[in-house]
């Protein structure tokens, strides 16, 4: 691996993100269009992964999350701000060079029924990134790798030539895993890999995915819309509003000390399995809806919905800055003279 | 998979029967019948009748149905009233082979132009290539035939003398096994001319169904799973796009081709092609219902086949479709 | 099994067109014409382009109804009389000469023996004579013009135009099935001899004879092929040409006869040695066709009838408009309740203006008519000031539009419509663009001489439109005023005012019946005067057509006649050709130095 370094990072991360903006513009006109606004998908995101770690991103649907993964991976490319992978930077490459990078870096997606071409089977969803990037030898050596990857991922080997559909969601999630290892990655985007599946099959796809970090030494950004799935997978979490992470620390600390309004609402929604503090507890209920992308609020963007909000917070964008122990957060409640 | 077929052509047989007899009640229910009248002039009731019984419309009409069915048992679809002395058989072998030719380049043109135009605009959504192919597709199916075709013979071949102004360039005396043209320099350029009237709006027709069709496939989860495993953009568009989005293509390529190899009246009229699109016409206005109903049995096993062609090739384009 | 194959067979077409694509050898293009090479000079055969128009719908001349079919048989084949191009005369063709009996109903036709069957030989690429077993030649002869009309008048034959033959004794008994088909009068006294009997003395029955349905047909060559004794592979004929090459609906080929001795006897003989018709249905195809030189002659589509004939025409004097045998008129459904009055149909026919109809909407140098018959027909009376004078300018004599539109207002204003008032009429006419412009101007014509008319157009599709005007069809169906045109068969007044009109023999659609109150006599004296100048001599006849047409188009006003037809075409300047009913291509010459030279 490319031990080249530039900028500043020095501190050993695998990936560097840095103020990344992915915004998705609105135009009118018939012929001539013209931009008349953006849907601020990711507004500013920035954090670091490090060598066999996982991040996990969570935060509600439409959050920006899943687009914050693939504008890291350059599946759109981002409107602004930095993608640093093994040193190099994504955002400035692209075409053939891009292509090659992507033998590293991978994605498992959502929907294990709708992210495998129906038409092709198994061995050759999972032979092709082989094919493309000429790797994995003869078509033979090949067969006998897609043999390999099934049977890492707890597949019968001999599933080679069935098709998708005659799979179950679980078993297909498994196809994915194989399809994205198939070209040795080291870092894998996982982007709510379970959410689709049923909750029995979840754990187990989990336990695959743990596994074969520990095996493989990957790493990986494990995007989630609930706390207590991350919870378990997780070396440190990220928590994200609006295109805007909000909060960012080790997991434990997350869930022992959470600081910002919008992880405590999130947190006293996830279900406690002890019944006298599950019925002890206090559930912070958010109102209103999730403000649009397009026309965030003005200062910070949780102003609308926050419980504790301040006349500050409407004005003025928080800074997200570490308050001691990597726990970044960007809230005005923290800020020296804003304490409510 | 022959299972299949078999049963499938099994089912086709009511279809048709039914097809039969609703063409024959509706062709007799018309006003007027074939022996009123020779040109401007009505006929005499007296050589009415004899005209009626030598052709059989004298008897019963169940008596005139089952004998007509009883032809067909015996693939004889009887004789045309208006050509004295030609049989609908020997009518549909002489032009069908020439809609046929004609139909066939005519959609293999539009097809080598139309899906690639399709692909381009859907690539280069939103830009100028997309506009002005959707620009030109959309005039492609506006500009009728009756337009086109004048204009082409008038720029073609008045103007500029480059081509022969009409007529088809082979004869069903020389086709080889009755249907193959001889692919003779006259054949082609009596050919080149009506096959661009007539494919020009097929093709824009699949270039806009092949657009709309990719640019819904190319936002599939598995299109996006096909860049993120590294293919090229080409490949994405070829391995995994393409194939997937030719489902509606196909669905309407199949009713489409029989259409058009059973032959287009304004085409053919333009062009003083001898094919078979005339006789779907003249033979209402003549009440010639021997040819009314052949061409119609002909256009409507055509349709059960071309069905029955797509279905087989939903199975081939996607394996979750299975026939057994 | 027979459903696989054809799919595999459509495959193989498909590979086979794609590969012998690139084999094929180069062929010159142009016309596949069959016979080059033997009757070749230095220039190669003298080649005539036409078009026939449409395909024609038989070459049997017992079946044939139509121009097209009656073009080439008549150049194919002989009749006992032929039609002389200018005036319509019958003239000797296979008959020689002929006499009729004192009374008149008795026709003796003296043949010539001298005119061959022949066929066209495809590997020779030669006409031949016909030979019996013997191996002597086969001529025409009375026997098979005695065959030719018995079998015109068998019912088992189902000829459209076996009624035409009705004038002959016996057959149409033979045709309704009434009687024998050999006890029909025509007998062959021997080889050259031909007497036939007719029901009344018939004036005009050699004209008769010259149509396809009482030609001579070989009895052998039909026994034995049947209905497809016609195809260009079976059919053996006797006229100045022969049929070599007939391609359905595309093209059809006629090679010169040499045998036919009108070669060498008719001083108006061409040198047209292959004609090569095609079958272009679309007026604006042919006429690209001529322009691109692939035809020496086509019609004139409308909307080039100004570039053609209009001043300075790029066409020089390539147009060309002649007469023809056909008048387009407007009839009256005389018992229909808004037209019963015969002062408000005259009121109608007086505002129609024909010259302006002939001139800003037809352009095709049609005449404006002021009778039924057309004036290529013996006994017309076209033109004749003394026939609806209101229908002629003052030029011929009449009395010009306006002041016909003055008479007509002082008729509508008796019949109780004044400027038309109360007056709601209806035309009708089968779906067409060039019978919807003259509708609607004859509309606005009628509504601008009577402002208060209410005037109506109504289309139907032929079929429906024929059936709705026929007698027995609903009187509720039928428009008041409906649209026809009537060519004639034969060029005699009897085939237009006895055959189309008379109560008791013709169609009649107009429903004039003797018990009118209004115009009863005036029936019965149509009905009788025109079956009375059947059977008068020639010279008296004139008289009583000529008071026929006075009664149907003024005094009854049973009909409108609108206007004659022309043939408007545009010829190369290589071709000499007639204009006249039929083309009679036998005498058109083409230089073919001209026509090499494009």
């Amino acid at each position: 691996m490319s031990t080249q370094t530039n900028g500043s990072q020095g501190s050993g991360a695998l990936v560097e993100v840095k103020g990344l903006k992915m915004h998705f513009p609105i135009s009118k006109g018939v012929i001539f269009q013209r931009q008349v606004g953006a849907i601020k998908a990711v507004d500013g995101v920035t954090f670091s992964l490090y060598p066999g770690e996982t991040l996990g991103l969570v935060g509600e649907s439409g959050c920006g999350k899943s687009t914050t993964g693939r504008a890291i991976l350059q599946l759109y490319r981002p409107t602004d701000g930095s993608v640093v992978f093994e040193g190099k930077e994504l955002t400035e490459i692209k075409g053939e060079e891009l292509r090659k990078m992507r033998r590293s870096m991978q994605m498992i997606f959502q929907d294990p029924y709708a992210s495998l071409n129906p038409r092709m089977t198994v061995g050759s969803i999972v032979s092709e990134p082989l094919e493309v990037h000429g790797i994995g030898g003869s078509r033979k050596e090949r067969q006998k790798r897609v043999q390999e990857l099934l049977k890492t991922v707890g597949l019968n080997p001999y599933f080679v030539n069935r098709y998708p559909h005659e799979f179950s969601g679980g078993q297909r999630q498994r196809i994915g895993v194989a399809r994205a290892l198939a070209v040795n990655p080291s870092f894998i985007v996982c982007d709510e890999p379970i959410s689709a599946l049923d909750v029995s099959i979840q754990a187990q796809i989990i336990n695959l995915l743990e596994d074969l970090q520990e095996e493989l030494n990957l790493t990986y950004l494990f995007i989630a819309h609930d706390l207590s799935v991350v919870r378990h997978i997780s070396d440190r979490i990220a928590v994200m509003y609006l295109g805007k992470i909000a909060e960012l620390a080790e997991r434990d600390e997350l869930y022992a000390n959470p600081m910002h309004p919008y992880t405590q609402a999130l947190l006293s929604a996830v279900p406690i399995p002890d019944p006298v503090i599950e019925n002890e507890r206090k559930r912070i209920i958010l109102e209103g809806d999730v403000p649009s992308p397009a026309n965030p609020p003005q200062g910070c963007n949780f102003c609308t919905r926050c419980p504790r909000v301040m006349d500050v917070c409407r004005e003025k964008e928080p800074e997200f800055k570490d308050h001691g122990n990597g726990h970044y957060v960007a809230c005005w409640l923290y800020e020296e003279g804003h304490e409510g | 998979m022959t299972a299949y077929i078999i049963r499938r052509l099994l089912y086709a047989i009511p279809v048709l029967f039914c097809i039969i007899l609703v063409t024959f009640l509706l062709a007799r229910s018309l006003p007027g019948g074939p022996f009123d009248r020779a040109g401007d002039k009505t006929l005499p009731e007296s050589i009415r009748q004899n005209l009626e019984a030598k052709y059989g419309l004298d008897d019963p009409a169940y008596i005139q149905f089952a004998n007509y069915l009883g032809g067909i048992v015996r693939g004889d679809l009887g004789p045309s009233y208006s050509y004295r002395g030609r049989s609908v058989n020997q009518i549909i072998k002489e032009s069908f082979p020439i809609s046929l030719q004609l139909g066939i380049l005519s959609i293999l043109l539009a097809v080598i132009i139309g899906i690639p135009a399709g692909i381009i605009a859907a690539l280069k959504q939103n830009t100028w290539i997309d506009y002005s192919s959707s620009f030109v597709a959309i005039l492609g199916v506006s500009i009728p035939n009756i337009v086109l075709g004048p204009l082409l013979i008038y720029v073609v071949s008045v103007q500029f003398g480059w081509l022969p102004a009409a007529r088809w360039g082979a004869n069903y005396k020389q086709f080889y096994f009755g249907w193959i043209p001889p692919m003779t320099k006259d054949f082609w350029i009596h050919a080149i001319l009506p096959v661009i009237t007539l494919g020009t709006a097929f093709s824009a027709t699949f270039a806009r169904l092949t657009r709309a069709s990719l640019l819904q496939t190319i936002r599939e989860d598995y299109i996006r799973t096909a860049r993120a495993k590294g293919l090229t953009e080409y490949g994405v568009i070829m391995r995994h796009a393409m194939k997937n989005s030719m489902i509606p293509v196909v669905t309407v390529f199949g009713p489409l081709l029989i259409g058009v190899v059973t032959g287009s009246f304004v085409v053919e009229r333009i062009f003083g092609i001898p094919g078979m699109g005339e006789f779907f016409v003249t033979s209402i206005t003549n009440r010639d219902y021997p040819i009314v109903l052949g061409t119609t049995l002909l256009y409507s096993v055509g349709l059960v086949l071309a069905n029955i062609g797509v279905d087989l090739a939903y199975a081939w384009l996607d394996p979750r479709i299975r026939y057994d | 099994m027979y459903k696989r194959s054809y799919v595999v067979m459509l495959l193989l077409a498909l590979a086979a067109m794609v590969f012998s694509a690139c084999a094929a050898p180069a062929v010159p293009a142009g016309d596949s014409s069959g016979s080059d090479g033997d009757m070749a000079g230095d220039m190669g055969p003298v080649t005539v382009r036409y078009n026939l128009a449409t395909e024609p719908p038989t070459v049997d001349p017992a079946l044939s109804t139509d121009t097209t079919s009656s073009a080439v048989i008549r150049s194919i084949d002989v009749g006992l009389t032929r039609l002389n191009p200018e005036d319509s005369s019958a003239e000797p063709s296979l008959a020689t000469d002929w006499s009729q009996s004192d009374d008149g109903l008795t026709w003796t036709f003296n043949l010539r023996t001298d005119i061959p069957w022949v066929k066209y030989n495809a590997d020779s690429g030669e006409v031949e004579e016909v030979t019996g077993d013997d191996g002597s030649v086969m001529y025409v002869t009375a026997p098979q013009v005695e065959y030719g009309i018995k079998r015109a008048c068998d019912p088992e034959t189902a000829s459209d135009y076996a009624y035409i033959l009705y004038v002959i004794d016996g057959c149409e008994a033979a045709n309704i099935g009434e009687g024998a088909v050999d006890d029909i009068a025509v007998t062959a006294l021997d080889d050259a001899t031909l007497e036939i009997s007719t029901t009344y003395a018939a004036s005009f029955f050699p004209q008769i004879v010259s149509m396809p349905t009482a030609f001579p047909t070989p009895q052998g060559v039909i026994e034995e092929f049947g209905d497809v004794w016609t195809e260009a592979d079976n059919i053996v004929s006797n006229g100045p040409y022969a049929m070599s090459e007939w391609i359905h609906n595309d093209s059809m080929q006629l090679v010169k006869n040499p045998f036919s001795p009108l070669w060498a006897e008719d001083s108006r003989a061409g040198n047209v040695d292959v004609y090569n018709f095609v079958m272009i249905e679309e007026a604006s195809t042919e006429f690209a066709m001529y322009e691109n030189n692939e035809l020496d002659d086509s019609t004139v589509p409308q909307d080039q009838m100004d570039a053609v004939f209009g001043d300075g025409s790029a066409y020089g004097d390539e147009g060309h408009i002649a007469p023809n045998n056909c008048t387009y008129f407007y009839g009256f459904i005389t018992k229909k309740e808004a037209v019963s009055d015969p002062n408000v149909r005259r009121a109608l026919s007086m505002a129609v203006d024909r010259v302006t109809l002939v001139d800003q909407i037809l352009k095709g140098g049609q005449e404006p008519a002021n009778s039924f018959t057309n004036p290529a027909n013996f006994g017309t009376v076209a033109f004749d000031p003394e026939v609806a004078p209101w229908a002629l300018t003052e030029d011929l004599g009449g009395t010009g539009y306006a002041a016909a539109v003055e008479m007509g207002k002082q008729l509508m204003a008796d019949a109780g419509y004044p400027d038309g008032e109360g007056l709601t009429l209806t035309i009708g006419h089968n779906v067409s663009e060039g019978h919807a412009r003259i509708a609607q101007a004859i509309q606005a014509m009628w509504t601008a001489a009577y402002p208060a008319i209410q005037v109506n157009i109504e289309t139907q599709e032929w079929g429906v439109y024929l059936d709705s005007i026929e007698n027995d069809a609903p009187m509720e169906n039928k428009p008041d005023v409906y649209r026809l045109g009537w060519c004639a068969d034969y060029p005699h007044a009897n085939n237009w005012v006895h055959e189309v009109f008379n109560p008791d023999a013709g169609s009649n659609r107009i429903m004039i019946t003797p018990d009118d109150p209004a115009i009863g006599d005036l029936v019965a004296e149509y009905t009788q005067l025109t079956k009375d100048a059947q059977t008068a001599s020639p010279e008296d006849s004139l008289a009583m057509y000529k008071r026929a047409e006075q009664l149907l188009v003024d005094e009854m006003a049973a009909i409108i006649p609108i206007y004659f037809y022309t043939t408007v075409r545009i010829t190369k300047p290589w071709l000499n050709r007639l204009y006249a009913n039929d083309p009679y291509f036998e005498y058109w010459t083409l230089d073919q130095s001209g026509q090499e030279g494009m």
